[in-house]
């Protein structure tokens, strides 16, 4: 909201405070000051000028040529309004000054040098049209800033108020917080107005949603232009005038924050304003002129047959004031903030005055703004009352509260005095009783965030103001429980993948469904959000293959052709009805094996991406089984499911190379992916003592080549070599393998190593001979020969 | 008697030498047991006893002589040797050497581990939950009944008519607080929902930590000695904090927590839009409701939270003007962050 300063200097003593302090200090105390805004700074170094001298122009029958006294000396002006006067005193731009960022120069008109210019109200934005420049009807010293005379030389806060402070959405609210500030008071007098005669209008109220209708019946209405004063204030508060009797509502909904509404009573066609919900099917048409669809929820204002306002939000466009309107009917009536707010988001509208039921409006003072209203229409527009205050509903009851002042005390964490806590709560208009271990509180009838003691408190505190507390850091109880297991693990999975050079990367948790039927098409336990952004983040990730292939393919198309990329994060499935969570890792990797490593040509395979699968499993001291893996958007060959005791807990390999083509649009690009489940294998992490086992006798490496068939596993060959129960056997592992040139159709070579070594002694030859000799039986039944 | 070698011999023979085993033939030839010149030695028995002094010390001479020369010799071929057997030398210094470079953490995980640290040193355990949350933990639980904006179908993503994305990660602290009695100071870290499209400034999918202390006598002093740590800690030693109050349904009174400007050091610039302060974070004393909620005697217990994104932190951190780029992931931008020292 715009909070003209001008305008509340007139409640409000604020002189000698910049509007820079004066915002600072609202922020400071909860309502917060976003900008200060000049409105007028497009006119600049204009003053009040006197014309003492008018000659004709010699070349220009339509310009004359003035002489300007300006206090700082005469300037010589040529101006195409003819019917200025000498002795005529006008808003002039002295050279130098500007207007929409044009600046005044010497120049010539005609031939004849004019150095400034003479302004209208029209560029003042004061009115539609000028006819010519503004001549001045009071008395201003000569050479003064013109600006001032017309009160628009101001600041302007643009304030936000959080959403429990309605109150705070009008001059007056602001008024009220700058005297508990300043501790000054508010200077406002509302003026004694009287009511006409009970006349045959009724009122009535058939929903709750309305708490409070009050209405009055004006006679002799003229419209007309506003004055300078009111559309100054409107301009300044960000509104454009229109006419005198809406520019009046205007006024006063932002002087009192209370909403306003005006009817042409002969538009009305009926002699009662019925209040009740829309029924089913029901439309209207609004000021707007837009057509809406209403439902039960919505709460209307009637003339008894159809609805003559959306109630609080918007006027209907049959009832509205016209030029012509001669009679109106006010009102200024309370209605239920929620029902308000229901109504304005399901049709997507807001208003200045549905912004304000929204947020709660004061139902005590509909008799205070209806005088206002009176006593400005009078002098505007020459309407007289013709009926009584009609006032039906009631003010809402007071809330009281009772508040210790230990209490506050103890929240603040700082001893405030009790002759401040006592000044702030009155200032703020709290009437305040003193009892027992403190006071009794009555909160003012526009505060709707008053309910318990904690909300006196916050008022003290944000008055009294947080910087006079200290810091104290609380003792705080050790917590025993530091970091779950799990996010603890978590972490140093990230580690590990970060040795493994891959780089973590962050997605959204939700994602296009389409491409699931793609890459999972059996899936069919997606969760679906509601109300999704898009199609393309509508369902939650059943996997983090999604994310991370969309990265993968966002870098590829970047001419990167080296990428490895992980992610850790929650995936999501229907369980029943249950929704259940789980927290996986997936990587995934294309192009060389180790881009830094010059000399190392290799290209990722199914053996590079399956050694980090390997190093992580140590970490956990896990030993998974590899199995053959039948993933539809895994290559068959190039791929394998993890088992753990019978369970999958994940898999990883080469991603089908035609859905790499069409679906991501790479060409050329092979990505291995893994995905494992965390949450399972973190469970599942055995509690391992490592207790190093290092013999201080030398070990002996004896390397064995062997022809493999194919279809033989290096499990299989390790698990019978393993059923031999070599105590000296410390270890098993491949050195090389060797397809091609030599071995025949069907086999291939692996030349394995076996470590052997003794805690007691050191091995002979005698001995390692006969451990390899028990080798070479345990693996004659398989198809495998020994190389030469 | 005068010495049938000498050295001019020696060198004549040394130049044809080319290796280690010839020197040490050589050296037997000249030194050995019956080398030429231990012979001369030998035969000196029969000289007089003046002769011998004489001769004895030319032979001497002509012996270290002879010694020092194979010894030059020698260091000669083996640094020679050495030149031959050591073929791998560089050509060019300057070419880049071979390595394995580490991978990056993303910016979200590096900031979040950093403050989870601070708020673990103040005391404070971690807990997390789940991004799909029932409505009552995300809402009613923490003092935000049905008719409040927040839960409009515009600010927030549901699943259905009890579940929803969590918007922030305060249910986690709701369902401790139902399990357990205070005190408590718990930090919770986590992914959020909230109903944005995607700008420089939002994202619909964000990070947050928040941060719950429950005991008896948590006074807004505390809350602020806290933030300040933490601020300190994250940001920078001469960093400062203000509470401007605000409005959050289970906080009062809430805050909104300002520091000082990192590049003008709170005079005001561009940068924090003349004030001198930025945005950081909201908090508060706990609401009474809240502890009803969760079955704690709002007059025993008091508390403070502390809750704001990542991301927001990040952008603060490291000057970033586009948050979208943390979830582009290109590789780039990963690596400029990449960190050891975690």
């Amino acid at each position: 909201m715009k909070i003209s300063l001008e305008w509340l200097k007139e409640y409000i003593d604020l002189k000698g405070k910049e509007p820079e302090e004066i915002s600072s200090k609202l922020s400071l105390s909860g309502t917060e000051v976003s900008e200060i805004i000049y409105p007028w700074d497009y006119i600049d170094n204009v003053v009040v000028g006197k014309i003492i001298q008018i000659d004709d122009h010699p070349d220009a029958e339509r310009m004359v040529v003035c002489k300007v006294d300006v206090g700082i000396g005469i300037i010589q002006i040529v101006t195409a309004d003819t019917s200025v006067e000498e002795g005529d005193v006008i808003p002039t731009i002295l050279p130098g000054g500007s207007i929409n960022d044009v600046k005044m120069k010497k120049k010539k008109l005609r031939g004849v040098e004019s150095n400034g210019m003479f302004i209208s109200l029209a560029e003042f934005g004061l009115e539609d049209e000028s006819s010519g420049v503004y001549r001045y009807e009071e008395e201003f010293p000569i050479g003064v800033d013109a600006k001032v005379t017309l009160g628009i030389s101001d600041a302007v806060l643009d304030i936000e108020v959080t959403a429990n402070r309605g109150d705070c959405l009008s001059i007056l609210g602001i008024s009220r917080e700058l005297s508990a500030i300043y501790d000054k008071k508010v200077e406002m007098k509302i003026p004694g107005v009287e009511w006409g005669k009970k006349d045959e209008f009724s009122i009535k109220i058939e929903d709750g949603g309305c708490y409070r209708y009050t209405a009055l019946i004006l006679e002799n209405v003229q419209i007309k232009d506003s004055p300078i004063w009111l559309k100054r204030r409107l301009i300044a508060s960000g509104l454009r005038p229109i006419n005198n009797v809406v520019d009046i509502t205007n006024y006063v909904l932002l002087l009192t924050g209370h909403p306003i509404h005006a009817f042409d009573l002969s538009l009305l066609n009926s002699n009662e304003i019925v209040v009740r919900h829309a029924k089913k099917g029901e439309k209207m048409i609004l000021l707007d002129e837009s057509e809406i669809d209403l439902t039960e929820e919505d709460l209307l204002i009637t003339n008894g047959k159809e609805p003559v306002a959306l109630a609080g939000i918007m006027g209907g466009l049959n009832s509205g004031i016209k030029d012509d309107t001669r009679t109106v009917l006010l009102e200024v009536a309370c209605f239920d903030p929620i029902r308000v707010r229901k109504t304005c988001r399901r049709l997507g509208i807001s208003s200045d005055s549905s912004y304000r039921f929204e947020r709660g409006v004061d139902t005590a003072n509909n008799e205070e703004v209806m005088s206002l209203l009176v006593s400005l229409m009078n002098e505007l527009s020459g309407a007289v009352p013709r009926s009584i205050l009609y006032d039906e509903g009631k003010p809402k009851d007071v809330v009281e509260v009772h508040l210790r002042k230990w209490f506050v005390d103890q929240i603040l964490g700082i001893v405030v005095p009790i002759a401040e806590i006592e000044r702030i709560l009155k200032s703020l208009g709290f009437e305040i009783k003193e009892k027992g271990d403190g006071w009794d509180v009555i909160a003012p009838s526009y505060r709707f965030d008053i309910d318990q003691e904690i909300d006196l408190v916050e008022e003290i505190g944000r008055i009294y103001g947080y910087d006079k507390v200290p810091n104290e850091l609380p003792r705080i109880l050790p917590q025993a429980n530091g970091e779950p297991k799990e996010f603890k693990d978590s972490f140093k999975i990230r580690r590990m993948m970060n040795a493994h050079s891959y780089n973590e990367i962050v997605t959204y948790g939700f994602m296009n469904p389409e491409i699931i039927k793609v890459i999972q098409p059996q899936y069919n336990e997606q969760i679906s959000v509601l109300n999704p952004l898009s199609n393309e983040l509508s369902v939650m990730r059943p996997s983090l293959i999604y994310g991370v292939l969309d990265s993968v393919a966002y870098n590829f198309k970047r001419q990167n052709r080296d990428v490895k990329l992980f992610e850790i994060g929650h995936t999501f499935n229907k369980i029943g009805s249950r929704y259940n969570e789980t927290e996986k890792l997936c990587f995934a990797t294309t192009g060389k094996i180790n881009e830094y490593d010059y000399s190392d040509k290799r290209n990722e395979n199914f053996y590079s991406i399956k050694g980090v699968i390997e190093d992580i499993f140590k970490y956990l001291s896990l030993e998974p089984e590899y199995v053959n893996s039948n993933k539809g958007f895994l290559e068959g060959r190039s791929s394998a499911d993890i088992i753990i005791s019978d369970e999958e807990v994940g898999y990883f390999g080469l991603f089908d190379e035609e859905i790499t083509k069409d679906k991501y649009n790479l060409k050329n690009c092979e990505i291995y992916i893994a995905e494992l489940n965390l949450g399972r294998l973190l469970n599942k992490k055995k509690p391992k003592v490592i207790k190093p086992e290092i013999s201080q006798f030398p070990r002996v490496f004896r390397d064995f080549s062997l022809l493999m068939n194919k279809n033989l596993t290096f499990e299989k060959l390790k698990q019978e070599i393993l059923s031999c129960n070599i105590k000296e056997l410390s270890d098993i592992s491949v050195i090389d393998i060797y397809k091609g040139k030599g071995i025949s159709e069907g086999y291939y070579s692996l030349t394995i190593r076996f470590t052997f070594e003794s805690m007691k002694k050191t091995l002979t030859e005698k001995a390692i001979n006969k451990n390899m000799e028990r080798i070479q039986n345990a693996i004659t039944g398989l198809d495998v020969q020994l190389r030469e | 008697m005068k010495i049938p070698i000498s050295i001019k011999d020696v060198e004549k023979e040394i130049e044809n030498i080319s290796n280690l085993n010839d020197l040490q033939l050589l050296k037997s030839k000249y030194l050995g047991k019956s080398g030429k010149i231990t012979s001369l030695f030998k035969e000196m028995r029969n000289l007089s006893n003046e002769e011998k002094k004489e001769f004895g010390k030319s032979l001497n001479v002509l012996k270290n002589d002879v010694e020092e020369l194979i010894d030059r010799e020698k260091n000669r071929i083996e640094e020679e040797n050495r030149n031959m057997k050591n073929r791998n030398f560089r050509d060019d210094e300057t070419l880049p050497g071979y390595y394995t470079q580490m991978g990056s953490m993303h910016l979200i995980t590096q900031t979040m581990e950093e403050i989870k640290n601070v708020w673990m040193n103040m005391g404070f355990e971690v807990v997390t939950g789940n991004e799909i949350e029932e409505t009552y933990y995300n809402f009613d639980a923490l003092n935000t009944p049905e008719s409040h904006p927040a839960r409009d179908e515009h600010d927030t993503f549901y699943i259905d008519e009890k579940n929803l994305l969590r918007t922030h990660t305060s249910p986690i602290q709701a369902r401790v607080m139902e399990k357990r009695t205070p005190p408590l100071a718990i930090f919770s870290p986590g992914k959020c929902y909230r109903k944005d499209t995607p700008d420089p400034t939002h994202l619909p999918v964000f990070h947050q930590f928040e941060v719950l202390y429950v005991d008896k006598f948590v006074t807004v002093a505390n809350l602020k000695a806290c933030l300040s740590t933490f601020i300190k800690k994250i940001l920078g030693e001469d960093r400062r904090i203000r509470l401007r109050p605000s409005f959050f349904p289970f906080t009062e009174p809430s805050f909104e927590v300002d520091v000082s400007c990192g590049i003008c050091g709170g005079k005001g610039c561009r940068s924090c839009g003349n004030s001198g302060w930025l945005e950081i974070l909201g908090s508060g004393m706990v609401h009474p409701n809240v502890f009803k909620s969760a079955g704690y005697d709002p007059n025993v217990w008091t508390g403070f939270a502390v809750g704001t994104g990542i991301e927001r932190i990040v952008m603060l951190k490291y000057k970033l003007d586009d948050l979208r780029d943390l979830v582009r992931n290109d590789e780039r931008f990963l690596q400029t962050f990449r960190r050891i020292n975690l």
